[in-house]
């Protein structure tokens, strides 16, 4: 039968980075991973963000200015190869596992 | 919620602008996180413990949490949540500890400069930290109390300060971190009519918050402050000397103290208890005791959460901290028989019940301490006595 004592216990780990909760226990660095991620995310959306306001409040463009913004063919077709690119890169760990037929063309 | 308001004082770390964004990040993903407990985990616990008979709509016993535990440790989302809250625990210490490694140095010149000069710090580098203290890292801080590096280190202490702050914000008292000291003004009033100690202890102060809270509502009186941690105490000793409020520190173990027999009109801590363990709890009431003077009043702040009085969804919820966040005896103190262990240790004239979160004991409107109360932070769970012989 269980009693109090069992919460004296607390769990066998005594390292909390540690514990495990999801299965497989990869998960949970997985989780954390994107989470830290979000964290950076969130902190960098607000830098940019106290950027636009400082340059507004110092007469320049700002938040308006960015919304309203729209990139010429030229640029659009740069930041297009960009995003590519960062695709690829996120995506290259499913390439090495399924290379594709490409060598057979 | 926003991580700053407008009191604060020279120990507290100054995040930069990505490290505040960052708390920020912080507090929005755990009001998440929270949400989830209370919308998704929460039905699942109840769904678990009717399956296996157990009360949901009234208290069910708190012995009954073991089981339904043990069926909620397969939940997904019981597990997607203890994954998530742990995660985001684990990202507030990095987020504190960044600002803290920055700002190291300036804080450790700070308490050099500024040692000694209302109050005092004794350390006893050869004192062996008790076991529940080193056991885990509390609150799953990296190194919990026991981190120390040596030459002058506050590192503990400045991210605990930090830590808590935000991570109660809104419960006890923002960045000054001392909700509860009023808190247990309020109490001391309330229940014993403390009007002018002349001999004050704080057991566990850890940073010093609540400890600074009381000293400033006695100020005649003569305060001392005893933690196991010594980068604590340095911490709370520079940060009690920045605010000018005069505080004897000193290394020791709240269970045997080196103060004399009858050498206090008042013996209080705040949180303290759940740090600590079933073997040690009445241990340190009886040495409440031999520390009072005959007359004097003895009193504990304790998390609001009494598993008997609580619906066994929110008893899951909260229990969860005895196994995952370095808190070990927390459910043993949330179940422990207060009345019983006081009666023990010899204490009359026992109040013990719950006292509402007050940052200011004088306000007439403030709530009275009453013996039931509610499982949030509104409100304190507190016990104490008066020792009569």
């Amino acid at each position: 039968m269980s009693t109090d004592k069992e919460s004296d216990e607390g769990s066998g780990s005594t390292s909390i980075a540690g514990q495990a909760f999801l299965n497989p226990p990869e998960l949970d660095a997985l989780l954390h991973m994107v989470l830290a991620l979000a964290g950076e995310v969130a902190s960098l959306r607000a830098r940019l963000d106290t950027h636009e306001r400082l340059n507004e409040a110092a007469g320049g463009w700002g938040n308006t200015e960015v919304d309203a913004y729209v990139p010429s063919a030229e640029i659009a077709r740069q930041r297009a190869a960009l995003t590519d690119e960062l695709v690829a890169q996120v995506t290259s760990p499913i390439k090495m596992i399924f290379p594709g037929d490409d060598h057979d063309r | 919620m926003t991580a700053e308001n407008a009191s604060t004082h020279a120990m507290m770390v100054r995040p930069g602008h990505d490290a505040r964004e960052r708390e920020q990040f912080f507090l929005s993903l755990r009001g998440w996180i929270n949400g989830f407990a209370e919308e998704v985990v929460k039905p699942r616990i109840r769904s678990h413990a009717r399956d296996a008979d157990i009360p949901v709509d009234v208290p069910a016993a708190p012995g009954q949490r073991f089981e339904v535990r043990r069926a909620c440790e397969t939940d997904p989302a019981y597990l997607l949540w203890g994954s998530m809250w742990a995660s985001s625990q684990k990202l507030l210490w990095n987020y504190v500890g960044q600002s803290v490694e920055a700002q190291h140095e300036k804080l450790r010149q700070a308490f050099r400069d500024r040692q000694g000069r209302v109050g005092s710090l004794r350390l006893s580098p050869e004192m062996q930290l008790p076991r529940y203290l080193t056991a885990k890292d509390v609150h799953a801080m990296p190194g919990g109390y026991a981190l120390d590096r040596g030459d002058d280190d506050l590192r503990a202490g400045a991210m605990y300060d930090r830590g808590g702050a935000l991570f109660q914000l809104q419960a006890n008292g923002g960045v000054m971190n001392d909700g509860r000291g009023h808190t247990m003004v309020a109490f001391l009033q309330d229940a014993f009519a403390v009007t002018s100690p002349r001999r004050i202890l704080d057991l566990g102060c850890t940073v010093g918050n609540s400890t600074v809270a009381l000293a400033q509502h006695f100020p005649d009186a003569e305060v001392h402050a005893v933690d196991a941690s010594p980068a604590m105490l340095r911490y709370a000793h520079a940060r009690a000397e920045a605010l000018g409020v005069p505080i004897h520190f000193s290394q020791q173990n709240a269970e045997h103290t080196d103060f004399e027999d009858g050498s206090f009109d008042l013996v209080v801590s705040h949180v303290m208890l759940h740090e600590t363990s079933r073997q040690a709890l009445p241990r340190i009431l009886a040495e409440c005791h031999r520390l009072l003077k005959p007359g004097g009043v003895m009193a504990h702040l304790e998390v609001p959460y009494r598993y008997q009085d609580m619906l066994i969804d929110d008893v899951i919820i909260r229990d969860w901290q005895s196994y995952h966040n370095g808190e070990p005896f927390w459910g043993g103190c949330c179940t422990a028989d207060f009345a019983g262990l006081l009666t023990t240790a010899g204490f009359d004239d026992q109040r013990i019940g719950f006292q509402p979160s007050t940052r200011d004991p004088a306000d007439p409107n403030r709530g009275r301490f009453c013996s039931t109360g509610e499982p949030n932070f509104r409100y304190w769970f507190v016990a104490g006595g008066r020792r009569l012989d």
